[in-house]
């Protein structure tokens, strides 16, 4: 008999599975079978990597990070079981993973992000989005080669108002796409127009080595950037380091950069000229700065005032016209001026829309090493102390040798 | 006197006895001063302090130099910004001197991190007499890496030549430094040393040296570059053999003659025809458009009709990237060829292309009856900007559904035109409900005045959501 009962069972078995696929709007408005989900691989499983868990449209599957402490903490933050991994080359071997999202510290994002174009995989990266001017030139040429879609994780491109201002980046965009304000254009970001520069991510000068805990890979922490001993400040506070981020300039430098960039239609190109305000700067702990100038070649500005040294200076100022926050302007009559001229056009703003339909996204791979190259071209000139010519096209500053040698940063590699 | 000058006093003496033999050193005191104003807090005292340091001239910088051992910061923040100093223009001089200093030193110091200190120095403002002293390092486990990297930044006819012997003296780690120092030089002569190592069991050394070989790219690697992208499958693995030969193929297409590339890309887009190794098949197209430049067309409107849709996106941005008068001729005719998903994408390219060739192609795909279609057609027009679309945009809303609608209305928002608000006014009258909802909230951001008469008569329509925005525009243009 209980032979019988077995067989009946396995015969009734796919009658029972057939009637329990469900149909899909049985599951409720929105809801996207798995199979239609996109699959995704998070290296680094810090805070950045946890924040977006849950992202419409895709589901976790595999998880990477040198700390077992913050692996199994993010593995448990799942609901299903996902692969766990402790180097993400194995991640990437990974066939079923469509996309990566890097949350790692920045030493780690030009080289994991190009090595994930190569396996092609298409790629979320966290701000910045690489070390090194040479390096960000690089991803774009290897995205490019194996065709990835891109994405780098700022948002105020796409939503929201673009910091102190109280005004949204597609309205500040048309404003200066109408010209009203005259040209060239003058962009302020310090206290005084509602952006603050905390200097929390400040390196320390002295740190005796520390016995690295039993959880931590710290060599494969370190990776590409030259090895030191191990020091919790390190881990804890690495954008305080110039070997792994660059301060309060890389953390928030390109959230704050990438959008003025965009509205001063500079997406292609590059400043000619950076100045710097500073503090001499520690070879090994970044430190603060007073004021960070980039000039463009037609005499646009963007001026990073950290220290608030123009108390008076307007968000954006023209040869026609400022602009103040909550877009509040010396011009009469704004909005209404501003009412007749086109928005910028569409842009693909969604990711998963941009990986399955093979779209470029809003913030790609281009328009994000342009960005991030005022970030590292403002690290250069702190840690180097002086004004420095650079050439957009080339991507190389201008009779100044030690500049160039900073470009591309040799990385360590016998890590791998 | 403040006691931490104390401290940096008593150090400096130690320091500069043990250099000095026992002389008392004429620098400390011109030292100390230097140091007791790092780190400068600004500009002008910096200059004053790097102006102090290049007095010191070759003896004093290395006794400076030489205090890296005592792990003192102000030691730390004085010589890398001096290091950054010399590297400015015209100071060659100061900074051949310091060269000299920092290598002098080098040989002095006896701690690791002191040695790493300066070595890292050299990588910024090295010459050949740095490299040929950082040399010996290459083959020291702790010391390796820092010496590696310094190399490959000074480059040079000393680098190049002490890597690669180098390369047979070391073991471990140091090996896999020296193997990727050889390609990211460049130096061919390297070359016969990086490909013994191909075929090594280690598998870290093998991944290695099939880049570093790709890196030099020279046609005679072709045959075993090739068989290791081969047997990995033309997909990624743990040997990283197929982005080796993508990268090969790269550099063969950076020489002249460019016939080799043209090879290796025509066979592996030959061999790849799975989707899984789609990432090689675009690679391959992309060298292929490269070097075969005048047939580019030809070989993209081929790969855009491909039956992947991943590749056929691919096809369409790189011919994106070299639109012209005389490509858009060509796609123009292509698409008369298509349909479906096909003739969406080429719509999407010669949207993007903004030759006004393309106006008649877009209009009559609006009215095409395959929704995709119709829809890159839609977004082709915003794309184009071409005013003589506006009517029939908006014609369009009349039947279509509501995202397509409410897309038209962004489309139509972005068309630089006083057309938009007049068109939009007057096609108000009428329509089905969503339709009007869309053109009242384009008067509505464009602050369409003139359009007052029309917006008001929507006030009477039966329709809440109608009338409602009919309120929000009106209060908008007043």
């Amino acid at each position: 008999m209980p032979n019988h009962r077995r067989e009946f069972l396995k015969n009734i078995a796919g009658t029972v599975v057939a009637f329990t696929i469900l149909p899909r709007h049985v599951l409720g408005r929105g809801y996207l079978a798995p199979s239609d989900q996109l699959t995704r691989g998070i290296i680094g499983t810090g805070i950045a990597g946890r924040q977006q868990l849950n992202y419409p449209g895709t589901r976790v599957t595999a998880l990477c990070d040198v700390d077992q402490t913050n692996l199994a903490q993010a593995a448990a933050m799942l609901d299903k079981k996902v692969r766990t991994f402790d180097d993400y080359r194995h991640l990437l071997l990974q066939k079923d993973i469509d996309f990566v999202h890097i949350a790692t510290p920045p030493h780690w994002h030009g080289l994991m992000a190009t090595e994930a174009a190569a396996a092609g995989k298409d790629i979320w990266c966290e701000t910045p989005m690489t070390h090194s001017i040479a390096e960000g030139r690089q991803l774009v040429k290897t995205v490019q080669t194996y065709d990835r879609i891109f994405r780098l994780n700022m948002n105020h491109r796409i939503e929201g108002n673009f910091y102190g201002t109280n005004v949204p980046v597609k309205k500040l965009k048309k404003l200066v796409s109408s010209g009203i304000l005259g040209w060239p254009l003058t962009i302020t970001l310090g206290p005084q127009t509602g952006f603050s520069w905390p200097f929390s991510n400040l390196g320390l000068t002295s740190l005796p080595a520390q016995p690295v805990p039993a959880t931590l890979n710290y060599n494969r922490w370190l990776g590409p950037a030259p090895f030191k001993p191990y020091h919790i400040n390190r881990i804890q506070n690495f954008r305080g380091y110039w070997d792994y981020g660059g301060g309060v300039l890389a953390e928030l430098g390109q959230q704050y950069l990438d959008p003025v960039q965009f509205i001063l239609e500079k997406d292609a190109t590059s400043p000619v000229e950076v100045t710097v305000q500073a503090p001499l700067q520690h070879p090994d702990a970044v430190g603060t700065w007073q004021k960070i100038t980039f000039t463009y070649q037609d005499g646009c500005k963007i001026i990073l005032d950290a220290a608030g040294m123009d108390a008076n200076a307007p968000f954006m100022s023209g040869s026609k016209g400022k602009l103040y926050a909550d877009f509040k302007s010396d011009l009469p009559e704004l909005e209404k001026q501003l009412a007749n001229y086109p928005d910028p056009p569409l842009a693909v703003t969604d990711f998963v829309t941009a990986v399955k339909e093979r779209q470029t996204f809003v913030t790609n791979e281009e328009n994000g090493h342009r960005s991030c190259t005022l970030v590292n071209m403002g690290k250069i000139a702190l840690q180097l102390g002086r004004s420095l010519q650079f050439d957009p096209e080339k991507e190389t500053f201008l009779f100044d040798e030690g500049a160039n040698r900073l470009l591309n940063k040799p990385l360590r590699s016998t890590w791998k | 006197m403040r006691r931490s000058n104390l401290i940096i006093l008593l150090i400096l003496g130690t320091c500069l006895h043990v250099a000095g033999q026992g002389q008392p050193s004429p620098y400390a005191g011109r030292i100390t001063a230097i140091l007791q104003e790092m780190p400068s807090p600004n500009d002008s005292l910096k200059t004053i302090s790097m102006k102090q340091m290049e007095k010191l001239g070759e003896p004093g910088l290395t006794a400076l130099a030489m205090m890296t051992q005592t792990g003192n910061i102000n030691v730390q923040y004085a010589l890398s910004a001096y290091t950054g100093y010399v590297t400015a223009a015209l100071q060659d001089s100061a900074r051949k001197t310091a060269v000299k200093a920092y290598c002098r030193a080098l040989k002095l110091v006896t701690s690791t991190p002191a040695k790493i200190f300066l070595i890292n120095q050299l990588q910024l403002c090295g010459n050949d007499l740095a490299a040929a002293t950082i040399a010996p390092y290459l083959v020291q486990e702790a010391l390796c890496d820092a010496a590696v990297r310094a190399l490959i930044q000074i480059g040079g006819p000393v680098a190049k030549p002490t890597v690669v012997y180098a390369l047979s003296k070391a073991k471990g780690n140091a090996r896999i430094a020296l193997i990727n120092a050889i390609g990211e030089l460049r130096y061919l002569s390297g070359l016969d040393a990086v490909t013994a190592l191909a075929n090594t069991r280690d598998l870290r050394q093998r991944r290695a040296a099939l880049m570093a070989i790709a890196n030099l790219g020279n046609e005679s690697s072709d045959s075993l570059l090739h068989a290791a992208a081969a047997k990995a499958g033309y997909v990624y693995d743990s040997s990283n053999a197929t982005a080796a030969y993508i990268l090969f193929a790269q550099r063969m297409a950076e020489n002249w003659p460019q016939e080799p590339a043209r090879v290796i890309a025509a066979r592996m887009l030959r061999e790849c025809k799975s989707h899984a190794q789609l990432p090689t098949r675009i690679a391959a197209l992309q060298i292929m458009v490269n070097v075969h430049f005048n047939e580019s067309n030809r070989i993209l409107g081929d790969a855009a009709a491909d039956p992947d849709p991943g590749f056929r996106a691919a096809a369409l941005k790189m011919a994106a990237r070299n639109m012209n008068t005389a490509n858009t001729s060509y796609w123009i005719d292509r698409i008369a060829r298509e349909k479906g998903a096909v003739k969406a994408g080429i719509l999407l390219l010669l949207g993007e292309s903004q030759q006004r060739a393309t106006t008649r192609v877009i209009q009559a795909a609006l009215a095409d009856s395959n929704m995709v279609v119709k829809i890159a057609a839609i977004k082709a027009a915003g794309l184009l900007g071409n005013t003589t679309m506006i009517a029939s945009l908006v014609f369009e809303m009349n039947k279509a559904d509501s995202s397509t609608i409410f897309l038209i209305r962004d489309v139509l928002l972005t068309m630089r035109s006083k057309m938009v608000a007049s068109t939009a006014s007057i096609s108000l009258q009428n329509k089905p409900p969503l339709m009007q909802i869309a053109l009242l909230q384009i008067l509505e951001a464009r602050k369409a005045e003139e359009s007052k008469p029309r917006v008001l008569a929507m006030l009477q329509s039966a329709n809440p959501a109608v009338k409602e925005q009919a309120e929000k525009t009106l209060k908008a243009i007043e």
